[in-house]
């Protein structure tokens, strides 16, 4: 992962900082993710993987700390308005509109693309019209492509856990974001699935959408992300291609040696 | 139309009136999640607005219902700036204190509002100059009013904000993810709501022409509660349903107040327990699951 080569980072984080009540999550945590590029984030529970996220999309407060997304500081910025920046995440416990049709999920995540604006919402602007149109067309093309056109009408609230999955792949690249950040994408996932979502994943990549995984799966971490950042105690252990982060000492000491990969204990006071 | 009794012409138009109010409601509780106790609180500020315009100013009354629908709205925002912010139990106590803290202020600013002796004489509506003559014509009013109250509230629940609205209320997060604010989506839902209650008032002003600081009273809301709730929150005819039977049956079965409050308030606990998303649901799966059995 050279940086002559590649364009620039989509995504930089320097020194980010976050306690809570004291106990330090993050201490000063950098990270650099290549434009295009996957990338792994591993560490064992209460490592600050999710604090990390968080502190990224803007849903927690840094305690200190910048997040530059193409170059454009994020600071100050809020979820949504980051959201709209082009920079998605999907959450650890799976989130869809389970009121709203499959269709309008899509639909509402593709809402607050660039110069949206309340007003013009509001007065249903022939711009606003224009966009709705656009993305229904692309919602239909989404739906095909998860192959749920069938379901295109269904509440969401009613489909089976795999298809919530994809339908939350879906609606977070309705607006095809700069960088998707994903929050364990593969649990919960029927082992016979894995292989299809990640296949998913790595479509997804190829239409230029840089992804950040947390996975616990650490075989298909290794399997498809260029780069992988180990993250311990708040801190970045390594960074390093997934054989030399496989082969590392310290990370087996921290993470793969004392425990199965699904379930270090230790640290676990956070997240 | 002279054969129906006056009797039942005023529960039609009280009929009318509700439906609004529920629809108010339902934008709030229904669509956005959010148990909002403010109703009658945008509804005596749009009776209060438009009676006082017509007297006062002498405004033309077609003029005051939508300067009432205004006030209702931009109450609606006042309120929703501070309020919404707080988390889902304060915001339902801060809509109950706001309510009655204009009850307050009704009572007392006796300059404005005359207090507790009210505000007699406010004329009927005038449309086009055209004065809403006897209860039958009140009747049609209303009856249209709804109407347009059903409409808009379909208009703004099937809007791209209305979508949003559902989007806040199914899950917050993820709507933010999707870069949606939920705070300025519930404002615009709380806006609706003032719009739709503060017309309901000055409908009841000028149909009663009297009204006094009772009308910011908390058994509105109770009466609301039970409407949308058994009708069913979040639909669009549920709550129509629940305005028309809950208006009607209380005057057919004659009931004293108390007598009302016992009822509804085991009704509510029935609904919760065994239908909880409301007979508008109700019946459309019972509709769904004999279209499934019959085939």
């Amino acid at each position: 992962m050279s940086a002559d080569s590649s364009p620039g980072p989509v995504l930089v984080a320097r020194d980010i900082r976050k306690a809570y009540r004291g106990v330090l999550a993050l201490d000063g945590v950098s990270i650099e993710l290549a434009a295009g590029s996957i990338t792994g984030l591993i560490g064992p529970n209460g490592s600050g993987k999710s604090t990390l996220f968080d502190c990224i999309c803007g849903f927690q407060t840094r305690d200190a700390g910048s997040v530059m997304l193409d170059g454009r500081d994020l600071r100050g910025l809020s979820p949504q308005r980051i959201a709209r920046q082009g920079l998605r995440r999907t959450f650890q416990q799976l989130r869809v509109f389970p009121e709203l049709t499959l269709r309008q999920n899509l639909l509402a995540a593709a809402q607050a693309a660039p110069g949206f604006s309340y007003l013009s919402e509001l007065l249903r602007t022939p711009a606003v019209r224009r966009h709705e149109r656009q993305m229904a067309q692309r919602a239909d093309a989404m739906l095909e492509e998860l192959r749920l056109t069938r379901l295109g009408g269904a509440l969401a609230g009613g489909l089976s856990y795999g298809q919530k999955k994809l339908l939350e792949l879906g609606m977070a690249l309705m607006n095809e974001p700069r960088l998707l950040l994903l929050d364990e994408p593969m649990a919960g996932v029927n082992p016979t699935l894995v292989e299809g979502l990640k296949e998913e994943l790595l479509r997804v990549n190829r239409r230029g959408i840089a992804l950040l995984i947390v996975e616990h799966n650490l075989k298909l971490v290794f399997d498809i992300s260029q780069s992988v950042y180990v993250l311990d105690q708040g801190r970045v252990l390594m960074r390093g291609t997934p054989d030399e982060v496989a082969q590392d000492e310290r990370v087996i000491e921290a993470y793969l040696g004392r425990r199965g990969p699904a379930q270090g204990k230790q640290g676990a006071h956070l997240d | 139309m002279s054969a129906i009794s006056p009797y039942f012409l005023h529960i039609g138009v009280m009929t009318g009136i509700f439906v609004l109010l529920a629809q108010s409601l339902n934008v709030m509780l229904g669509y956005s999640g959010l148990l909002s106790l403010a109703t009658p609180a945008f509804f005596g500020m749009g009776a209060y607005a438009s009676a006082l315009l017509t007297l006062r100013l002498g405004w033309d009354s077609s003029l005051t219902l939508i300067c009432a629908s205004a006030v209702g709205a931009l109450s609606g925002l006042a309120l929703g700036v501070p309020s919404l912010r707080l988390s889902r139990h304060s915001f339902v106590i801060v809509t109950l204190s706001a309510t009655l803290l204009l009850q307050l202020v009704a009572s007392n600013w006796i300059g404005l509002t005359r207090g507790a002796l009210g505000i007699a004489d406010i004329p009927t509506v005038h449309l086009f100059g055209m004065p809403l003559a006897g209860k039958s014509a009140w009747l049609a009013f209303m009856a249209a009013l709804s109407v347009v109250g059903v409409a808009a509230t379909w208009l703004i629940v099937s809007s791209r904000l209305g979508r949003a609205m559902i989007a806040v209320r199914d899950n917050e997060p993820l709507a933010i993810a999707a870069g949606i604010d939920p705070l300025k989506i519930r404002l615009f839902a709380f806006a609706c709501s003032g719009a739709l209650a503060g017309l309901a008032g000055a409908c009841y002003a000028h149909y009663l022409s009297f009204i006094d600081p009772g009308i910011f009273g908390f058994s509105i809301s109770e009466s609301l509660l039970v409407m949308v709730i058994l009708g069913g929150a979040g639909t669009l005819w549920g709550p129509v349903a629940g305005a028309v039977i809950f208006t009607i049956l209380p005057e057919a079965l004659s009931m004293a107040p108390e007598v009302k409050s016992l009822l509804y308030g085991v009704l509510l606990l029935l609904i919760v327990l065994f239908m909880p998303q409301g007979m508008a649901r109700w019946f459309g799966r019972q509709v769904a699951a004999g279209a499934g059995t019959g085939k």
